[in-house]
């Protein structure tokens, strides 16, 4: 029936929406946890790269003292300048004014004999350790930047109160002496964050509305789909109306068809015996059966008007008898139905039916239409109850 | 009803990662000072410990309890941790007792104190007093090595 079909097309056009919804929102969530990470790192990298320029100045700064003050070729610089007081308050004084809000600790270590790594110069306003005190490293970037003697940048993921650790080793004979090291506070990230959060909420904001202009225009769509529909379907019987007819006839391929003319035989007599409201009450029925008996997705049932109906019934190219099955059925069925006619009456209903077999072969749908309506015509002179095909079979079934 | 799972969904999404870092604020930091300690314990003694750390909260010993028994009388411990060493001078006699400290200087200048364990810069840190191994008589594997000193 066509609202059936209504209905199905309309809970498909749902889940598609619903799907596509749920899909955006999959995308949107990897997206901006996506973005939200690009951005951290680009964030980061931009607020920290003058920072770690200048630290790089001043592990150089220090590299080049020690140069000046022992030569570059001395083989244990290392210890001189561990018993070094003076040099040790020189290098506090350069390393100390990165100490910021957001670098937390600023500090020199070295490797002893043991490999365990020691503090050399601490400028950290607290926790501030003392020269030779041991400094448990914690990860293996703190060793490997005596193998690629460059600037390692140590993200924090277990040390809460630090983001990130910048390590610079500051040479001498081209070998790493000392390690400059500077930690950044969680603040720098927290304030990070913040922004990044801001571009979310932004971002989430856009999406919002963009979504509710679909939500809108889908709504709107359903809305229009519900106004021609029930500008289409014949109120009484559930079933396309003329108008959709006018609609229909444009774009049917003839083609694909076998063309019907259905009428109730004598129901003015229906209506003048019981009223029009078992009239109207056996054509509901009427149409129920053949919707009953018809390939839902298949053919197209429309009241032409009053008691007649229009059934396209699409064609089986194997056999086009096949595709009169659905007459068969339906003439079958009507013989054993009987409809109530109230006060526990009942009475049998016959269909007298004009086909037309080749409504291609006309140059419109009127002109096929005025074909099936002839053999209807013939069906109704020569008895009722019958069929009559169009143009050279008869195909009669009667009804008693 | 779509609409309010919709809007609950966006809502933990943008909300939720602050819960979740409130959430876990001090928690780890606790858990792996209780781990340290109790490893130091059972490394060094060869069995379960039971540990007494004075004027311990109920949420402290429970962290505890996930690693080592924890008792309410120093006499009946294996091991104190502490961080005062007055205590340990005078409320607790450590007499065939580790004592451990998470305060450097006091573990400096009290010889009952074998090693301390302390947070520095944010880092954990371990120091063991190889002298005074010698003197407990205390065996540490190895791998404790790079925190003796």
């Amino acid at each position: 029936m066509s609202k059936r079909v209504f209905i199905k097309n309309n809970a498909f056009y749902l889940t598609v929406f619903m799907g596509f919804i749920v899909t955006a929102l999959i995308f949107l969530l990897i997206g901006t946890v996506k973005l939200e990470e690009k951005l951290n790192n680009e964030i980061l990298k931009v607020s920290t790269d003058d920072i770690k320029a200048i630290s790089n100045n001043m592990a150089h700064n220090i590299s080049s003292i020690l140069k000046e003050k022992y030569g570059e070729t001395d083989s244990n610089i290392k210890d001189k300048v561990l018993e070094d007081n003076i040099l040790h308050q020189a290098i506090e004084v350069i390393i100390s004014p990165i100490l910021t809000k957001n670098i937390k600790y600023s500090y020199i270590v070295y490797k002893d004999e043991r490999d365990i790594f020691r503090y050399l110069v601490d400028v950290s306003y607290i926790d501030k350790m003392e020269l030779g005190q041991k400094f448990d490293a914690d990860s293996k970037e703190w060793l490997e930047i005596y193998d690629i003697k460059k600037s390692i940048t140590i993200k924090h993921k277990h040390i809460k109160e630090l983001s990130i650790s910048y390590l610079t080793p500051i040479l001498y004979k081209d070998e790493v002496v000392f390690i400059f090291a500077i930690d950044f506070s969680v603040d720098k990230i927290i304030e990070i964050a913040a922004i990044v959060n801001l571009i979310q909420y932004g971002l989430f904001g856009t999406v919002f509305i963009m979504l509710l202009f679909i939500i809108f225009y889908m709504l709107q769509l359903i809305k229009n789909y519900r106004v021609k529909q029930s500008t289409y379907i014949d109120a009484l019987t559930s079933v396309y109306n003329r108008k959709y007819l006018e609609e229909f006839e444009k774009f049917v391929n003839l083609n694909n068809y076998v063309l019907c003319v259905l009428d109730i035989d004598r129901f003015k007599e229906v209506n003048d015996t019981y009223g029009h409201d078992v009239g109207d009450k056996v054509l509901r029925d009427v149409a129920k059966l053949i919707v009953k008996n018809y390939r839902i997705n298949e053919d197209v049932l429309i009241r032409y008007g009053g008691e007649e109906f229009c059934l396209f019934l699409k064609k089986d190219r194997a056999s086009q008898m096949s595709t009169l099955s659905v007459i068969d059925r339906l003439y079958n069925e009507l013989k054993n139905t009987t409809f109530s006619v109230g006060h526990d009456k009942f009475i049998h209903i016959t269909l007298s039916v004009g086909i037309n077999m080749h409504p291609y072969e006309s140059r419109n749908f009127h002109e096929a239409f005025k074909l099936a309506d002839e053999a209807l015509y013939l069906a109704k002179k020569s008895g009722r109850d019958k069929v009559i095909i169009y143009p050279d079979v008869e195909y009669m079934v009667e009804n008693s | 009803m779509r609409s309010i799972i919709f809007i609950l969904i966006v809502a933990s999404y943008v909300f939720g990662s602050s819960y979740v870092f409130l959430m876990e604020k001090n928690l780890d930091e606790k858990e792996l000072e209780a781990k340290i300690v109790s490893k130091i314990g059972q490394d060094a003694l060869g069995r379960d410990i039971a540990v007494y750390i004075p004027n311990a909260n109920d949420t402290l010993k429970n962290t505890y309890k996930k690693f080592c028994k924890v008792v309410d009388d120093c006499k009946e411990a294996d091991l104190i941790f502490t961080p005062s060493c007055e205590f340990v001078n005078k409320e607790c006699q450590p007499q065939n007792k580790i004592v451990l400290s998470s305060n450097y200087k006091d573990f400096k200048k009290n010889d009952n104190i074998l090693g301390v364990f302390f947070w520095s810069k944010a880092r954990p840190n371990i120091v063991i007093s190889g002298k005074r191994m010698k003197k407990f008589n205390i065996k540490l594997p190895d791998s404790y090595s790079q925190f003796i000193e």
